[in-house]
């Protein structure tokens, strides 16, 4: 069977420095994997060339049977693959019913559907109080709920979301992993790339690890905490921090 | 995205129409004519650089092509300007579309320089390709009233034409804002990326505004070579007038539906007293305290009028109902 997404040795480089690296990795529909590693293993970039930020120097990407070779993000999205971004992009000076609605009318062509589909979203993700609020104005939690919530109006069947639990406390992060589990339990595919390994080693199904840009371990979370080349890849951060 | 309600509106556009009949004397006509003009061509430029934040420095292209196309098919071909007009504002929509697919990739202060480059060159083929042209001499318009050479006897008559392509720029933002279309331009403005990573055909939209905007600026242009009845390089595709539309619109408010027009209707009689008035006396002074009110507006009304004056109902709201 083949899978939703399909990654073929994928490698993007800027000047002399491998950012990604033969990177091969397959998702089946519905899946959550997590994608982990230090800092600069090249996640994020390798979310850009997902999602057509970046292109690849060399590889495939297919998505639903479609080959993505030089399709832009706006197309990728139409598709159903949509990302969010790490340091958040509300639109700042629209209200959080607007963002929502502009993800929205990829699906549907008037204002008034559109304006309907935010509202379910928006109750969805638990902002429908702050609907007519200008974005721009929200703290750094609603701002990430906001964040997957305009991504959602795209009805995305891959969503891949980079660090939304970063910055959130120990009470956020349960709620943001308890939204995540239902959309899971919709079956949505999702590819969450995370720092907080407690949490990701409690929402994910698999776990792809990457450092220096190329994929160094794949399973299930309890074989990847026991795998040597991510312990060192780990170790070897903290003792150089040290 | 605050929009206008439609009773403000209303209340406008009736306004507008009898500003014209308060008065028989020249000079105030003459103003007015120019507030509509000056405020149609805000509003065009607003749907590119206000909405859309493409902030453009090369109008004065658009402007000059349709006061140039109608003109010199009149002239030359004796083609009426309300053809003439059409035929500009095609003129100018293909021109944005081949220059806005080059330059409009380029971000930020990059795009508003390539806009300048883009009159300049403009410009110097209006005075050099003097067979076509008239080079800098420039083209003298046929002054004989007619309906069909879009020529009038009285101010007056010229006011409400102008009041018409004014209601027109204003018709197509307010369709415009309230459209996916006015969605995907302030979701550009904001966040391009975000924009893109959520659907947003960024390139097409953005190319959209530019045909669009450029389309209504032109037709103004021809309204503006029949109002004076004559053209020439140095004014017409001067960055002037680029910098005197986007002015108006910052004053007023980016992005706003009465901004443009709010903004015309301070700078251009501003503009056209202080020269007045100060003028003849201290050749130049008119010029240092038109720079100071800007100075204030920029200081007291960042975001200008608008926003202000929306700022302020906030504090003392009026009670609303709620859009359907």
């Amino acid at each position: 069977m083949s899978g939703l997404l399909e990654v073929q040795g994928v490698s993007k480089r800027f000047g002399g420095l491998t950012a990604v690296r033969e990177v091969d990795f397959t998702m089946a529909e519905g899946e959550l994997v997590g994608l982990i590693g230090p800092n600069g293993a090249g996640k994020t970039t390798l979310f850009s060339l997902l999602s057509g930020f970046l292109h690849p120097d060399e590889g495939r990407i297919r998505f639903a049977d479609i080959d993505l070779d030089g399709l832009t993000p706006e197309r990728r999205c139409r598709l159903g693959l949509t990302r969010t971004f790490q340091l958040v992009k509300p639109f700042a000076n629209m209200t959080v019913e607007e963002n929502v609605m502009v993800g929205a009318f990829v699906r549907v062509g008037t204002p008034r559907a559109a304006r309907a589909e935010a509202s379910r979203i928006l109750a969805l993700t638990g902002l429908a109080s702050l609907a007519r609020s200008r974005a721009g104005t929200l703290p750094v939690e609603q701002r990430k709920r906001l964040e997957v919530a305009r991504a959602l109006a795209t009805r995305p069947r891959l969503l891949l979301l980079d660090e939304v639990f970063a910055g959130l406390n120990p009470t956020e992060i349960n709620g943001m992993v308890a939204f995540l589990e239902t959309l899971h339990a919709e079956r949505m595919t999702l590819l969450v790339i995370e720092h907080v390994m407690a949490v990701i080693m409690r929402v994910s199904e698999r776990i792809v690890v990457l450092h220096h840009g190329e994929k160094i371990a794949e399973g299930a979370p309890a074989e990847v905490v026991r795998n040597r080349r991510v312990v060192d890849a780990y170790l070897g951060e903290e003792f150089a921090l040290a | 995205m605050t929009s206008t309600r439609p009773a403000v509106l209303l209340v406008v556009v009736l306004g507008l129409m009898a500003l014209p009949l308060t008065t028989s004397n020249d000079y105030y006509l003459d103003i007015i004519v120019q507030i509509f003009l000056w405020g149609a061509a805000a509003t065009a430029w607003n749907l590119l650089g206000g909405y859309a934040g493409q902030f453009s420095l090369g109008h004065a292209a658009f402007f000059g092509i349709g006061a140039y196309t109608s003109s010199l098919l009149l002239t030359g071909a004796r083609v009426s300007p309300w053809l003439g007009m059409l035929a500009g504002a095609l003129l100018a929509a293909l021109f944005a579309l081949v220059i806005g697919y080059l330059s409009i990739r380029l971000r930020g202060p990059f795009f508003t320089l390539s806009t300048i480059a883009l009159t300049e060159v403009l410009q110097i083929l209006a005075i050099h390709w003097r067979g076509l042209t008239g080079g800098s001499e420039g083209v003298s318009l046929p002054n004989a009233a007619s309906v069909w050479t879009m020529t009038f006897d009285g101010r007056r008559t010229y006011a409400y034409v102008g009041l018409g392509f004014l209601l027109l720029a204003v018709l197509v933002s307010w369709l415009i804002e309230r459209s996916r279309w006015g969605y995907y331009l302030v979701a550009i403005r904001e966040e391009e990326d975000a924009a893109r990573s959520i659907g947003v055909p960024v390139l097409g939209v953005k190319l959209g505004a530019a045909a669009l905007s450029a389309c209504l600026t032109a037709v103004v242009g021809t309204f503006y070579a029949q109002y004076v009845l004559w053209i020439e390089p140095a004014h017409t595709f001067s960055i002037d007038i680029s910098i005197q539309l986007a002015l108006m619109v910052i004053i007023g408010g980016l992005g706003t539906l009465l901004g443009p027009l709010i903004g015309a209707s301070l700078i251009i009689p501003l503009n056209m007293f202080l020269r007045a008035w100060l003028g003849a006396a201290v050749s130049g002074l008119y010029l240092v305290i038109y720079g100071l009110v800007l100075v204030l507006v920029v200081l007291y009304a960042r975001a200008g009028i608008v926003a202000e004056v929306q700022r302020v109902m906030r504090r003392h709201p009026v009670p609303r109902q709620s859009p359907a």
